[in-house]
């Protein structure tokens, strides 16, 4: 597991604790460019609570995260998203008065720099840029397999689909980490296939993902690296093979939910 | 079934026609003159209409920002001799600038900060208008404030006022046409749907808001300008609390979140106001219930038109497309 490369996210000793409860404790780890990681654990273990502090969403209590070896931890959400660092939220949080395209297309608002009277007056510059955003979004509407959903009411498609817009909604912004909070939740077995291989061909465009999984097989099948928090704590970090051999690993899971 | 870009474009000929119809089948002044309210009131709540239906926000003073704009006017040209043109546009200017200072605070943080913001600025701008001595002319106000004028056509009567304001009123709505069609236009949609999501796709929130916010202020103070060379009079009374409800009543009956809503919730609350001043004339406790009345009508439409009359009208007129 040895990388020359500095690592694309720097995960540096981060803690959260909420009133008494420390929900993310002294976890470190680094997530090198165009890897994929899986990070795991029982539920409450503290994932989304460190997309959270990674993201911006939550301060984090002590601790560093590290994009490129430029400091995100203090920056507002909306700056660590610009800077690159997408995101997909385990409850869903798509725009449901949106179509599936708009919603795609928000995702790439990184890009667009109009301002607002060149935009009221819809000045060529504008139209060029949106132009550009389409192409992009479509692209993303694509590359997910949504490309014939694009006018339909957000809201008005599957839950499974719902999933689909907003990793291409992430997509979209061409960014350089990826973070996804289980992707895979609430879908049937037959969109949990379609989502792996989603999930191998986003690996395979050489994007940095992160990607939170309940579903083994999914985790083994696609992640080169897997993480494994429990309780804020972090148990291991090791390929997948080594990661299921691993005895505390089997003693955390089993303990809680009695499966590997 | 109508594409969504031929149902827009459906409309605004539509509107057009009628906004054209009024002056050709009648000339009473009366009636022209509530044309100029409608549109007046109209300039103002297309703005309102786009801080509450995108960007999530009340304004409880956005008859402040109206009057700015009117004594801005009245001032600059009466005191300083300004042309009125000019006095429109600093007067705008100056009003954005002072919205952006109330925005930049509030529109940082979390919940309803502006609208209590605003409340409190609306107050302070009212006493100032009361107690501004010579510079506001007090609670008599201002008199002779002078017609605008191209060269040598004044725009001197209701008419001519109508045939200024109205074509300002179409163009705010294309304008926020061309805004909501954009990306920042998705960007408001997006906060107003999840700020959460806004944020992870790189939107500064605050900003945005800010930007409508400031946007809807230049909006109402050009409004108060046209009102004042209209009148060619300003006073403290109308641009109070009372009216800054009216106001947000517009919107909420129309809706937010549409083109036309801010439009149509102008004219109804304009026509509905006139009705009872006529009914007033014969049965005098009229006059006294339009705020009880439209208080039933913010009930009756939160109710059953929850997203305001143009989205429930048009709604309806989708589901008989469909059947
Ligand atoms: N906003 C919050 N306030 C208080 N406690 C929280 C908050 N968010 C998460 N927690 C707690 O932190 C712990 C970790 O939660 P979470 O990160 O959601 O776990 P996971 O995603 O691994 O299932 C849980 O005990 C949860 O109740
Ligand atoms: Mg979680």
């Amino acid at each position: 597991m040895a990388h020359d490369s500095r690592p694309l996210l720097g995960v540096q000793r981060i803690r959260k604790v909420f009133g008494g409860l420390v929900a993310v404790d002294n976890v470190s780890f680094d997530v090198h460019p165009g890897v994929i990681l899986g990070l795991i654990g029982p539920n409450g273990a503290g994932k989304t609570t460190l997309f959270n502090v990674i993201t911006g969403l939550y301060a984090a209590t002590s601790g560093a995260a590290m994009l490129e070896g430029r400091p995100l931890l203090g920056l507002t959400q909306d700056t660590i998203a610009c800077l690159g660092v997408a995101r997909t939220f385990q409850n869903l949080q798509i725009f449901p008065s949106m179509s599936v395209l708009d919603n795609v297309l928000t995702g790439s608002h990184r890009h667009g720099y109009s301002g607002l009277v060149p935009t009221v007056l819809r000045l060529p510059s504008v139209r060029a840029e949106e132009r550009r955003l389409r192409a992009q979004a479509r692209e993303a509407l694509e590359f997910v397999g949504l490309a014939d959903r694009a006018a339909v009411p957000a809201a008005s498609l599957p839950p499974g689909q719902q999933r689909l817009v907003e990793i291409a909604r992430a997509l979209a912004g061409q960014p350089r980490l990826l973070l996804l909070d289980e992707p895979a939740a609430g879908l049937t077995t037959r969109e949990t296939e379609v989502l792996g291989e989603l999930i191998q061909r986003i690996a395979d465009t050489g994007l940095t993902t992160v990607v939170i999984e309940h579903d083994m097989s999914l985790v083994m099948e696609v992640c080169a690296t897997v993480a494994v928090l429990d309780q804020g704590k972090l148990l291991a970090v090791d390929t997948p093979t080594a990661i299921q051999a691993n005895p505390q690993v089997i003693a955390a899971y089993l303990g809680e939910e009695g499966q590997a | 079934m109508f594409s969504e870009r031929k149902l827009e474009l459906l409309g605004f000929v539509v509107a057009a026609l009628i906004v054209a119809a009024l002056p050709l089948v009648t000339r009473s002044n009366y009636l022209l003159s509530i044309g100029v309210f409608i549109g007046l009131y109209s300039m103002v709540a297309i703005g309102l209409g786009l801080l509450m239906g995108y960007a999530g926000q009340v304004s409880l003073g956005h008859a402040a920002f109206y009057g700015l704009g009117a004594y801005g006017s009245a001032i600059l040209t009466l005191h300083y001799g300004w042309n009125a043109w000019l006095a429109i546009v600093v007067a705008a200017f100056a009003t954005a600038l002072v919205a952006y200072l109330i925005g930049m605070p509030t529109l940082k943080l979390h919940g309803h900060y502006l609208a209590m913001a605003t409340l409190g600025f609306g107050i302070i701008v009212r006493i100032l208008f009361n107690e501004g001595g010579n510079l506001t002319g007090g609670p008599s106000g201002l008199p002779a404030i002078a017609d605008l004028n191209i060269g040598s056509f004044v725009f001197d009567n209701d008419l001519r006022i109508y045939c200024l304001v109205w074509p300002l009123v179409l163009l705010q709505v294309v304008l926020s046409r061309n805004l909501l069609r954009s990306r920042l236009g998705r960007a408001l949609r997006a906060i107003h749907d999840s700020e959460i999501a806004a944020r992870s796709c790189a939107i500064n929130t605050g900003r945005h808001k800010l930007m409508v916010f400031v946007l809807s202020a230049i909006y109402a103070s050009v409004a108060g300008s046209l009102y004042a060379h209209w009148v060619n009079f300003v006073n403290p009374h109308p641009f109070g609390f009372v009216f800054s409800i009216e106001l947000v009543v517009m919107v909420v009956v129309g809706g937010g979140a549409t083109l036309w809503g801010p439009v149509i919730g102008a004219a109804a609350l304009t026509v509905i106001d006139q009705l009872l001043v006529q009914l007033g004339h014969v049965f005098a406790p009229a006059k006294d219930m339009d705020v009880v009345l439209f208080g039933v009508i913010v009930v009756l439409v939160l109710l059953f038109l929850p997203q305001g009359l143009a989205r429930g009208l048009r709604r309806k007129g989708v589901a008989r497309d469909g059947a």
